[in-house]
């Protein structure tokens, strides 16, 4: 008797015990971002708050995120630290576009890497700071909203001296026509309240923040909502020159922005952008050429979610085969 | 029944059977034959069952005295019959058995020759007769052979122990575990089973989707899945095959159940040894593989295959301790015969063509180099079984399976069971490893019963342990400073014969002394002028009308050379326990309840590295090398940490339990019910949860009806769910994902010797970073291009991979399929059953990875459910109706045939993807894409709508003691589907189906013949002496077992039609349909001119001899 009931206790308690095992949700994902080193920026909306400051206002850019980790990990403490919260860097296009500007001037003395700068005679100088936004993210997952946030990244600054002028030399083979005069120039990048949107569906796809421009006296504040990756939907020719409209400026291409592949239209893959996020292709890139941006019109009230936006869009609608 | 009353007629037996030991067993056991060692274990699972009626009154007859006794067993086993005169003995070790009733005032009845085999439940019935009926002499009943049909289960699949072993050509050299004779190949036999890369798959599953289990351990690959332990055939006494159908004791596998039992002692010395030899020079001759030449070839043939082995088993205390010992060592050796050869260049520079149609060679003299793969297998087991008591059962038993391959100047095996490389397009020390795949598994088993065999308790413990690695072949390790270890591996990428539009083309004496010789001499021809202008007259000097160009006929493309390149040591354990619980009960029929427990803890440790921490890539213009491979995190912008080696630890914990009741209900029919739970999580690195899959509720429900009510026949139908148990791969990459980091080295250059040499200097500044002086920062070289130098990555020279962990769709389910199987036996003679079933299974969720925005981020989830809900869902819908005949070893024959008609239909293959051999558990390429999925449902690539299957032996007694044997087998089955294949944009090659899977019809059938011829010879009372010969495909037949599928190798889009109605061979010549992506339409000079020639062809006749002496 006592082995039958030890028996039925046996079998018992196994399915017991095993229920309460369950409800083990699934893991989180952890806080990342988009990464710039896929080959892919962020493409950011600028939304002006306040007053718009007039000359230094942009209607948004590419913005390159990438997210670092600390060593410390794995039984011999070399390998990445997961346990604490990822570092993040944020790195405007525009800031970079003006670096290698500066650097090709002839009396330049720029190194883009900005923490080190080889002058053109090889001698080195250090740069005062880097030409990125760098913070920790405050938590190792994202918080119940789904949101990763970082709250006062140190700010990208880059410090380009004045160059004097170069007089033309028209005794030298070829002519020298010299370089004019180029006044110093501070470009900074103030950001706060980060906000990078990350879930098992949505991986780091989606930021929010504000950020404060300033170029010398001009100064200009936006709220930023941004889409990872930034996918260029500016008609181009051959060449990937842009094809210019009858007003001579670049042309937009909405088709480029739907999320499915449309084989028979020439779509030869969907845009690359998570499919439930709303996009439309706007004007956004500094050189008036446009991009995938995410069509909402508050950039505070991320994340930006309508799955199947694409099937009430004109533009998405799949080519019907020849017949 | 009081316990006391049960206790009388224990001793009541006991007293019996003295009285009555002079009546001998009614049948004989047969002859111990030729080829085995005696064996036996002190408990096994067979369960042998029956009713006892008055032969007068026909009434049930209670407390008749059940005793059964065996060669097999330590001791005997006894129970009397309950009120309505049914008995039942349970853990019978396979074996021959004698049943012996007594009851009083009735004569004892004694019959012999019953056979019981794996876990089936035999059912003898029997009448006694009263004492008071007088006999005539004439009058003495004949009791035939015991029946042989498995009334208690549903299940289906096959039995194998060495009476079939010993007769049937088994393990053809070439196949994986040939020359240690892996039991896993056996399971060929069984209808439904089919041989895939990885081992045996069932009934439409993949191979990694089995479970293994040697001695109630179970011996998976914790990492993969595989077969872990390929313990010889030699040592195993019963390999039970099940199929399916079969009741909640077994679960977490989608395929198969392999249930292993080694040999035991017993109570007498017995043992063999043997010798095996595979000589590769008798191989029959190889129909050749036409392709397109290149100036380096490979070709690989079997040297030789040999093992030789001894096992012994005996007592320590006779019917009470009982031990078991094996050793064998097998060894493997593939002959690897590359050749190097010259382009004969035309005028143009270009190779010219033969009259097969490929690129005309030369040999290019001193080229052929035979280059060895060899493999060492050892095996060792030992076992001890102790007796208690009758009612008390202990066993203790010890594998090992240590494996190498590789390293003092030969080349390794990989897990699929094949030399690691035999393209062999670079040099020794960069292409050949020593590898290390070791097994070795503890079990504890105890089994006891409680109340007449009323109760039964059973608990196992085990230990499975696993040692995997990828050396280099010179023996250095991870982390060493010296040897190839330490060396990067340099891989060249380029190659045409025009040396002239780019002198970084490479050509044979870049890297071999060979490359020297005149055949490889340079060509310099006079070709037009790309630049001449018709409009002038032609100038020598200013407007030639050709200039001189410089071609090489001997271009080397995919050259890899320096160190070893990727490296690994892992260790898996799993740490296993069962506990079940069987009571039986009388309530309207017979019950047999069953409960247990059980738990598997494993862990996967792995340690990855590349040799000397990188592995340089050269681009395709020769302008510099990528960092490859290179475990390494960054720090901040810029700051990379390399890493010497990176180790992930992934864990799993598995907890199940079971409940089951056998219902014979009113002894008619037999009802099985019963339910299963799962609960499976996995740990990843960074000890946190990676993967929760709880609730696994698996129901069986099986009802069994004998028409005879004799145990010789039965209908019976099954419904089962299966879960899957995820092996630790998906979470050895994916949590976190391994991290790596790489840069660009501009290549040297006779100009720029400062550049990276990788090869000649891999330390150097130019193939490494410069740090600055003062800062220690790295520097960027002004004017070098920066590898992702877009103006708004923070990381001007480095770039990162990896690293990330894979998210995991909270609303993620376990992966389970559903089967049905109706079926029925009939014994038509003695031994011989005759069978038809049908099996339906169909997949109810896949996890697998997946990416909705073109590869840019990837989950984990189900295909068709929860974020992945606009993905197809995962399906494998498989059917197979099956007949077979089967005859057990007795009066010297046997016979095994099965016929087997299926369809394998879905898009999704299982555990790895048979169209590339890539082994990544619920993380395979095959639903990454939604681009990836248009007309991938379909036949897939297992589906074979025919099998027949013919096994026959026969053995010819020659007076004298001596034996001679034959035995054949004959299968024959339907070719795999084929397909129409082209490039995708980003997954590259062979990813695209033009038209729907299978739309490219079928491969031929394929045919096995195969024979074996033994002879043996009494040498002694207890010893005989055998040679046997095994001739695997004695005619030579070289059927096409694989074509080239690849339609185009550049990027086309799946034709698809807007109607639903589903593309065909016709649309090909569509320009409006078959077109790239883009919508341009695929040129003629686009399409592949070796589409549907074969690719590989049948191994040939090949010959194994062997030697051995039982005593």
């Amino acid at each position: 008797m006592k082995i039958q009931t030890l028996g039925w206790l046996i079998g018992f308690t196994a399915l017991v015990s095993s229920t309460s095992i369950l409800a083990c949700s699934q893991a989180v994902v952890a806080c990342q971002a988009g990464h710039a080193g896929s080959g892919f920026a962020f493409a950011a909306k600028y939304f002006p708050v306040g007053a718009p400051g007039a000359a230094c206002t942009a209607s948004g850019d590419e913005i390159g995120l990438e997210t670092y980790h600390p060593p410390g990990g794995g039984d011999d403490g070399k390998q990445p630290d997961f346990s604490v919260p990822a570092i993040l860097a944020i790195q405007t296009d525009a800031m970079g576009v003006l670096i290698a500007n500066k650097a090709s001037l002839p009396n330049a003395s720029i190194d883009p890497d900005g923490t080190n700068v080889e002058n053109k005679d090889g001698t080195h100088t250090l740069a005062k700071h880097p030409p990125y936004a760098l913070g920790p993210f405050t938590a190792v997952e994202p918080d119940a909203d789904g949101f990763c946030i970082v709250t006062a990244p140190a700010p990208a600054v880059q410090d380009f001296p004045a160059e004097a002028a170069i007089a033309p030399d028209p005794t030298a083979m070829p002519p020298d026509p010299g370089a004019p005069a180029v006044e110093a120039e501070t470009v900074k990048y103030e950001w706060s309240n980060v906000k990078v949107y990350a879930t098992a569906a949505a991986q780091g796809t989606q930021f929010s923040g504000h950020v404060k421009f300033t170029d010398n006296a001009c100064t200009a504040e936006y709220n930023v909502a941004a889409v990872w990756p930034s996918v260029d939907c500016t008609a181009r020719d051959a060449n990937g020159s842009p094809v210019l409209g009858t007003d001579m400026k670049a042309q937009p291409v909405q088709a480029a922005c739907c999320p499915t592949a449309d084989p028979l239209g020439g779509r030869v893959t969907g845009s690359g952008i998570n499919p439930d996020f709303p996009v439309s292709c706007q004007q956004i890139a500094q050189d008036g050429t446009y991009r995938c941006a995410l069509n909402i019109s508050d950039p505070t009230k991320l994340p930006a979610l309508d799955p199947g936006w694409d099937a009430k869009v004109d533009a998405c609608k799949l080519t019907a085969a020849a017949p | 029944m009081n316990l006391l009353a049960k206790k009388r007629g224990f001793w009541a037996a006991v007293m019996l059977r003295c009285r009555a030991a002079h009546l001998l067993p009614a049948g004989s056991i047969a002859l111990v034959t030729l080829l085995t060692a005696g064996s036996a274990s002190a408990q096994g699972t067979a369960v042998l069952t029956g009713t006892i009626v008055d032969a007068a009154t026909k009434k049930p007859l209670a407390d008749v005295v059940v005793t059964v006794t065996s060669p097999a067993l330590q001791g005997e086993q006894t129970v009397v019959t309950d009120g309505s005169g049914s008995y039942r003995v349970p853990n019978l070790p396979q074996g021959d058995y004698t049943l012996r009733l007594d009851k009083d005032s009735f004569r004892p009845y004694a019959r012999g020759g019953i056979t019981m085999r794996g876990n089936s439940t035999i059912r003898v019935n029997a009448e006694l007769l009263p004492e008071s009926v007088q006999l005539k002499a004439e009058e003495v009943v004949v009791v035939g052979k015991a029946p042989t049909v498995d009334v208690g289960s549903s299940s289906t699949g096959v039995t194998l122990n060495s009476d079939f072993t010993s007769r049937i050509s088994l393990n053809a050299p070439g196949g994986k575990g040939a020359a240690s004779h892996s039991f896993e190949s056996l399971a060929a036999v069984a209808p439904g089973a089919a041989a895939d890369t990885y081992g045996v798959g069932i009934n439409g599953t993949t191979s990694p989707e089995n479970a293994f289990q040697i001695d109630g351990v179970g011996v998976n690959d914790g990492a993969y899945g595989i077969l872990a332990t390929p313990l010889s055939t030699e040592f195993i006494k019963e390999l039970n095959v099940v199929s399916g159908g079969y009741m909640p004791e077994y679960g977490r596998s989608m395929g198969g159940i392999f249930d292993v039992t080694t040999n035991t002692g017993s109570n007498e010395f017995h043992g063999s040894v043997w010798f095996n030899i595979s000589p590769g020079s008798l191989e029959g001759p190889r129909t050749p593989v036409k392709s397109d030449a290149s100036v380096i070839t490979a070709n690989s043939r079997i040297a030789n295959l040999r093992d030789y082995g001894l096992q012994v088993g005996g007592p320590i205390i006779k019917d009470r301790l009982w031990f078991y010992g094996g050793l064998q060592a097998a060894f493997t050796r593939e002959a690897l015969d590359r050749s190097l050869n010259a382009f004969i260049l035309g005028a143009d520079g270009k190779p010219t063509v033969d009259a097969n149609g490929g690129n005309a060679t030369v040999p290019v003299p001193g080229g052929t180099h035979t280059y060895y793969a060899d493999e060492q297998a050892i095996q060792y087991i030992g076992k001890l079984t102790y007796l208690l008591n009758q009612d008390h059962h202990l066993t203790l038993s010890v594998i090992g399976t240590p494996t190498t391959s590789g390293g003092n100047g030969t080349f390794g095996y990989d897990n699929r069971g094949i030399p690691e490389d035999d393209v062999l397009h670079g040099t020794y020390s960069a292409l050949a490893h020593k590898y290390v795949a070791s097994a070795s598994d503890i079990s504890l088993k105890y089994q006891g019963s409680f109340n007449n065999k009323k109760q039964l308790l059973d608990i196992t413990f085990g230990w499975h342990h696993q040692r995997t690695a990828t050396l280099a072949s010179d023996g250095s390790s991870i982390g060493d400073k010296t040897g190839l270890a330490s060396v990067p591996e340099v891989i060249y990428r380029k190659a045409n014969t025009d040396i002239t539009s780019n002198p970084k083309n490479h050509e044979l004496s870049d890297f071999e002394a060979a490359g020297h010789a005149k055949v490889c001499d340079r060509v310099t021809t006079m070709v037009p002028n790309p630049d001449f202008d018709p409009t002038q007259p032609p100038d020598a000097a200013k407007n030639p009308k050709t200039i001189p160009n410089v071609f090489t006929p001997c271009p080397v493309a995919n050259y890899a050379r320096g160190g070893s390149g990727y490296l690994d040591d892992a260790s898996i354990n799993s740490y296993q326990g069962k506990a079940v619980f069987t009571n039986l009960l009388q309530a309207a029929g017979h019950h047999v309840i069953k409960a247990g427990v059980d738990f598997n803890l494993g862990s996967y440790q792995h340690q990855k590295a590349y040799s000397g921490t990188n592995v340089f890539r050269e681009n395709g213009s020769g302008s510099n090398y990528n960092d490859f491979r290179q475990y390494g995190f960054l720090q901040g912008p810029d700051d990379p940490a390399v890493l010497t080696s990176y180790t992930a630890k992934s864990t799993s914990t598995t907890i199940g339990g079971f409940i089951q009741d056998s219902w014979s209900i009113m002894d008619k029919v037999t009802l099985n019910v019963g339910v299963r739970y799962d609960t499976q999580l996995i740990y990843g690195s960074d000890g946190a949860l990676g993967l929760s899959l709880p609730n696994q509720w698996s129901p069986r429900v099986g009802i069994i009806y004998d028409f005879t009510q004799q145990g010789r026949s039965k209908i019976f139908a099954n419904y089962a769910r299966y879960f899957e148990g995820v092996p630790l791969d998906i979470a050895d990459r994916g949590f976190p994902g391994e991290p790596e980091i790489n840069s660009r080295h501009r290549a040297y250059s006779d100009a720029h010797p400062e550049r990276c040499d990788p090869f000649a200097n891999p330390t150097s500044a130019g193939c490494t970073l410069d740090k600055d002086p003062v800062t220690g920062n790295p520097l960027r070289y002004s004017g070098n291009p920066a590898f992702f130098n877009t103006t708004n990555n923070p990381n001007q020279i480095w770039n990162r991979t990896g690293g990330d962990k894979v998210p995991i769709d909270p609303d993620v389910s376990p992966q389970s399929s559903d089967e049905f199987v109706l079926g029925g036996e009939y014994e038509i003679f003695s031994d011989a059953r005759l069978g038809l079933t049908y099996t339906h299974r169909y997949l109810n969720h896949a996890i697998e990875d997946m990416s909705r925005d073109e590869a840019n981020t990837y989950f984990i989830g189900n295909p068709g459910y929860g974020i992945a809900a606009d993905f197809p869902k995962a399906v494998r819908d498989y059917d197979a109706v099956t007949a077979f005949f089967q005859k057990n070893f007795s009066n010297n024959w046997l016979a095994n045939v099965s016929y087997t008609a299926s369809s394998l239909r879905g898009n999704y293959a299982g555990l790895f993807r048979p169209e590339t051999g890539q082994l990544d558990p619920n993380a395979n390429s095959d639903f990454d894409l939604k681009s990836l999925l248009p007309n991938r449902t379909g036949p897939l690539p297992s589906d074979r709508t025919h099998s027949i299957k013919v096994y026959a032996a026969k053995d010819f007694i020659i007076p004298g003691g001596m034996d001679l044997l034959i035995g054949g087998s004959f299968r024959t089955r339907s070719g795999s589907p084929l397909n129409f294949l082209a490039s995708h944009p980003i997954y590259g090659a062979d990813e695209i189906f033009l038209l729907p899977r299978g739309s490219g019809g079928r491969n031929d059938w394929i045919h096995n013949v195969d024979l074996r011829v033994g002879y043996s010879i009494r040498l002694s009372k207890e010893s005989t002496a055998s040679i046997s010969v095994d001739i695997f495909n004695i005619f030579n037949f070289q059927g096409v077992t694989s074509r080239d599928q690849t339609f185009t190798t550049v990027d086309a889009a799946p034709i698809v039609n807007k109607d639903g109605t589903p593309a065909t061979v016709n649309d090909l010549n569509n320009p409006k349909k078959f077109t790239a992506p883009d919508g341009t339409p695929i040129k003629a000079s686009e399409r592949n001119p070796n589409f549907g020639n074969p690719t590989s062809f049948q191994d040939p006749r090949q010959f194994r001899f062997g030697a051995k002496v039982s005593f």
